[in-house]
């Protein structure tokens, strides 16, 4: 593959990554309290609900931020499919282990089923997986600096 | 970084990713059941409303469970029981002949189980013992020890809170094979500030179980116990009020003594079916929506065998009016709010066992 056609690639996923993270935290945020209550609820989380109600938004906020900066773009992708990885542990092993399921998520994903939630979620891992391995390796960053 | 150093840090992140999050599902599950910090859960739909019946007056109380019936007591006609079938579709009202008339009757409470039936008045004090079947009741004690509340084990065997000499409560189990030589439980109640009004609560049995229960008022606190009172347990509900929180003022001129303000009431009323503990908490969590304490009676479950908390489910009020008692039996649960009897269907979910 060309190497324009891979910093495309690269810059796709991370703009959308960008979009669904900081849409996800705001989202949060405007209604913490409503957030809070919900992890708090939560079949799985409930004990962490005042932690993870901060890390969780701000942790989505931090990747943005390291993916909108050329320098910290590998890092960001690496954060944002680990961090996109345990939502879909999450939503996982909530409904094939936890004694309930819950009502539904926030915002727009309210409309979707859990189901199509994980399928969402394992559709946005695949892109952060293809655009990791669509990085530069050094041999062709080296190449790039050379000409 | 080489394609096979990618693909080495992208499987190590998503091993990292599922093992964190299942790792921590397994702690928050064991706080939230082992070492609860204050933090409810409220699964969807475990005790859904499925009957209304209107009974016209609200002083009725649950009397007890018989073969498929549920029975009310009413405390203006003491005499009378009510009894429904478990959908409420049925109803049927008798009337309890006493065989020994000459006693000092002022507000006689009953109680049923299986084919039995006690009539007793604990300030009087007297006990008769009657058959389901006729509802005829024959005098089984009278005098002793002052007594307030009575919990039938079996046909012979009653769990009885008992008034000493020194105003305490204390739990006994009274058999009626010998009425002279009751068991007592010395060390189930446990005093904090008089010993009269710290130790308030309510006393449960579970025939199934053999358990003797008692849930205290003013604190955290259950202790379950076997007939004999060897094996005590003690079991904290999820809320913090480890310490009684109430003030007692001596009226010296009538010579009785009162709250000197309102007392912190944790747990109001409560039910035990088999080894579930089902208490009406009045003190709001963590994480809770507020509207729902706007709207309902919170029930907490909890396991006596091992003492955890299992989950919560509201009981919503009617027309503003609050959840006055509550009865399990099988898998319903009944309440009386106002001058109605609501049945609900209990999901097996309450008991919030991880697949």
């Amino acid at each position: 593959m060309k190497p324009s056609v891979k910093a495309v690639i690269i810059d796709t996923v991370c703009w959308l990554y960008i979009l669904l993270f900081i849409y996800a935290a705001v989202s949060k945020l405007l209604d913490f309290e409503n957030f809070r209550i919900q992890i708090g609820q939560s079949p799985m989380l409930s004990s962490f609900a005042g932690i993870i109600s901060w890390i969780v938004p701000s942790g989505e906020l931090v990747i943005a931020g390291l993916l909108a900066t050329p320098r910290t773009r590998r890092a960001g992708l690496l954060g944002a499919y680990t961090l996109m990885a345990m939502f879909t542990a999450y939503i996982f092993i909530m409904l094939n282990y936890s004694a309930f399921v819950p009502c539904s998520c926030g915002g727009v994903l309210e409309k979707m089923t859990w189901d199509q939630h994980l399928l969402f979620n394992i559709a946005f891992l695949v892109l952060a997986i293809v655009a990791v391995l669509a990085l530069p390796t050094k041999y062709e960053h080296q190449r790039k600096l050379t000409i | 970084m080489k394609l096979y150093t990618k693909i080495v840090v992208l499987l190590s992140l998503t091993i990292v990713a599922i093992v964190s999050v299942g790792l921590a599902f397994r702690v928050s599950e064991n706080i939230i059941h082992y070492d609860n910090k204050f933090i409810r859960r409220f699964p969807p739909h475990v005790a859904d409303e499925f009957k209304r019946v209107e009974l016209t007056y609200n002083s009725y109380y649950f009397a007890g469970s018989s073969n498929g019936m549920i029975y009310l007591g009413n405390i203006t006609a003491p005499l009378q029981i009510m009894a429904f079938d478990t959908t409420l579709n049925y109803k049927r009202i008798y009337h309890v002949e006493l065989i020994e008339k000459d006693l000092p009757f002022r507000s006689p409470r009953i109680k049923v189980l299986g084919d039995y039936f006690y009539v007793y008045e604990g300030s009087a004090p007297y006990l008769y013992r009657g058959r389901t079947s006729n509802w005829i009741a024959a005098l089984k004690l009278r005098g002793g020890q002052y007594f307030s509340q009575v919990q039938p084990l079996d046909s012979i065997r009653l769990a009885i809170r008992y008034i000493a000499q020194n105003g305490e409560s204390i739990v006994g189990l009274l058999n009626l094979k010998d009425t002279s030589n009751v068991k007592m439980g010395t060390l189930m109640l446990e005093k904090q500030i008089d010993g009269i009004f710290d130790t308030d609560g309510s006393l449960h049995v579970s025939p199934s179980t053999g358990k003797i229960v008692y849930n205290y008022r003013y604190r955290n606190q259950y202790i379950s116990a076997d007939p004999d009172f060897k094996s005590i347990k003690r079991g904290n509900t999820i809320d913090t009020v480890a310490h009684a929180q109430i003030s007692l003022a001596k009226v010296k001129s009538h010579d009785y003594t009162t709250f000197s303000k309102p007392p912190l009431i944790v747990n109001k009323v409560s039910a035990l079916h088999n080894n579930f503990l089902f208490v009406n908490s009045l003190l709001p969590g963590q994480f809770e929506p507020e509207g729902l304490w706007k709207n309902a009676s919170i029930i907490d479950v909890y396991d006596i065998i091992d003492q955890t908390y299992r989950s919560s489910f509201p009981i919503y009020h009617i027309e503003g009016k609050k959840l006055k008692e509550v009865f399990v039996i099988g898998s319903k649960v009944y309440a009386l709010i106002d001058t109605k009897l609501v049945a609900h269907t209990l999901r097996d979910d309450f008991r919030q066992v991880s697949k």
